[in-house]
């Protein structure tokens, strides 16, 4: 899942970046594979990362009736 | 098998009503079925035997009084354990969550209570509706009833054992990336993902909110339709919940398949990295059946799976972290291996990233409701691409990569029905699924029903060692 060795140490940089962000410390028998993961989900972004034409933009992404307030809350 | 498995629930609904059965002997017999099993295939998490006598009791009490509250009252059923019931413990098959116990009630529940439904118990899952079957939870991972050495799927894992093995007739499950259908196709039982938002999540913990789907797991396609009239309707607690007109799911179960168009992506399952051989002759010889059964069968063609798949997995896995986040931080190392590698990822998902998914999704979803599902009525599809692998092949360090082909209508929110399609040469269960327009979850399962009925693959059970050696 990793390509050349500079990918690869890219990759990790990029990781223990993220993880030094998140505060996660990752216990040592579990990092490969959790990196190995990590490099699947990049794979994953470039794929989903691609341009739209104006007219595939959606209208919105929120809707006020997401946050209306049910009818068994408290008033 | 129980004598009563394999009974359809309007059959039992029957027996109840007519004096021929009680609620209380059912659930005597699917606990003493279940301690039998149990111990060899771990479907269950939690019995609840008290609890269930009692319901089952007061379900016989309400019959016999004339208070009838529909096919499901006085049936059992169990619950995937990630779903609340009030009072029992909901370990989400995990360590982080050792001593929680439920405040209240899920919907779920609130509504099969109100259908009369007895809880059984809960049952196996992966870790957190994610993990793997890991060996280092505290629980063991449910075995495949057809072989105990193969895998069950997951992760609905302990709704297919339970069902598949007679423990329960009626399982509920949830599915974000085909976490039901996975389950039913290795388990050859029946497994439902309605169209998203038509059941509620409330009281269910969460994988990803925007992709996690509620639903039933039985032995029968119109048993799967009656447990979906008892929990489907809309929730105004759950800000994800539809309102979805109201619909007889098992009214079309029955008739034939005449007018209906099926459309079939023949390409998402053939070629160098497709299906194994046995599930592509299954596959075409499912739409030949529904072809002669009465539909217009036509190839189509979908988008590029790996779109599908990209976003769906980049969604879930953001939002799975954001879940976790705290716990991951403070107590990484009580999250099972599995679990663990495939949430810490998400941190490293940006903000981009997850935008770019949702925009690719509705994309998605309109390209196959605008195009394949506008000309057609239905379309089948692959749910695993190859059978059952065996649990010792997983690696340790890696969790198992699935052939699966389930995600798609997680990510576009059709409803998706998986039913058994025959077995392969060594006994283990195959099959497919049936997709549908949005909320067309009654023509979806006419569909299944009408194929179930032409093979009649529910004829054949697993035979458990505990029954081999009962029986010797």
């Amino acid at each position: 899942m990793i390509g050349s060795d500079a990918d690869a140490g890219a990759l990790r940089e990029e990781f223990d970046a993220a993880l030094r962000r998140a505060g996660i410390v990752v216990p040592p028998e579990r990092y490969l594979g959790t990196l190995d993961n990590y490099a699947e989900m990049r794979r994953l972004a470039n794929l989903v990362h691609r341009s739209f034409a104006p007219e595939d933009e959606p209208a919105a992404t929120f809707s006020v009736r997401m946050a209306m307030p049910s009818a068994d809350a408290a008033p | 098998m129980n004598a009563w498995h394999g009974l359809p629930i309007a059959e039992l609904a029957r027996r109840l009503r007519d004096g021929r059965t009680t609620s209380v002997a059912l659930v005597e017999a699917a606990l003493a079925r279940a301690h039998v099993l149990n111990p060899l295939l771990h479907a269950f998490i939690h019995i609840a035997a008290e609890r269930a006598l009692a319901d089952a009791q007061r379900a016989d009490r309400e019959l016999a009084q004339g208070v009838d509250r529909g096919l499901l009252h006085g049936l059992p059923y169990a619950l995937k354990d990630i779903f609340d019931v009030a009072g029992l413990p909901t370990t989400c098959h995990s360590h982080v969550m050792a001593g929680h116990l439920a405040r209240r009630d899920c919907h779920v529940v609130e509504r099969l209570s109100q259908a009369g439904a007895v809880l059984l118990g809960k049952l196996a899952t992966h870790e957190f509706a994610l993990g793997g079957p890991s060996r280092d939870l505290p629980f063991p991972p449910a075995r495949n009833p057809w072989s105990p050495t193969h895998f069950a799927g997951g992760s609905s894992s302990g709704s297919a054992v339970a069902v598949a093995s007679g423990m329960t007739g009626l399982a509920i499950g949830s599915d974000t990336s085909g976490s039901i259908r996975g389950p039913a196709f290795y388990c050859g039982v029946v497994g439902l993902k309605p169209t998203y938002g038509l059941v509620s999540r409330r009281g269910v913990f969460p994988l990803s909110y925007s992709l996690d789907h509620c639903g039933p797991m039985t032995w029968t396609v119109e048993d799967a339709a009656h447990a979906l009239q008892a929990i489907a309707g809309h929730d105004p607690q759950d800000i994800g919940s539809a309102h979805a007109p109201a619909c007889d799911y098992a009214g079309r179960i029955g008739r034939d398949l005449h007018g209906l168009r099926v459309g079939v992506p023949r390409h998402f399952w053939t070629g160098t990295d497709g299906a194994s051989p046995e599930i592509v002759r299954m596959l075409d010889d499912a739409a030949e059946t529904l072809a002669r059964l009465g539909a217009r069968v036509d190839e189509v063609i979908l988008p590029d799976f790996e779109l599908f798949s990209a976003c769906g997995r980049l969604i879930m896995t953001a939002e799975g972290y954001a879940i976790h986040e705290a716990k991951l931080r403070e107590r990484g190392r009580d999250f099972g291996r599995y679990t663990y590698q495939r949430l810490v990822p998400g941190a490293g998902i940006t903000s981009a990233d997850l935008i770019q998914a949702q925009r690719l999704r509705l994309q998605l979803a309109r390209q196959v409701n605008d195009g394949p599902l506008r000309t057609n009525d239905l379309l089948i599809g692959a749910v695993g691409l190859g059978p059952a692998p065996r649990v010792d092949s997983f690696p340790e360090d890696w969790p198992p990569s699935m052939r699966m082909q389930a995600i798609q209508f997680t990510v576009t929110g059709n409803p998706a029905l998986a039913l058994p399609g025959g077995h392969t040469a060594q006994g283990l269960p195959i099959g497919f699924q049936i997709v549908g327009r949005p909320f067309e979850e009654a023509i979806v399962l006419q569909a299944g029903a009408a194929y179930e009925a032409d093979k009649r693959w529910y004829l054949r059970t697993p035979q458990l060692e505990p029954e081999r050696a009962a029986a010797a």
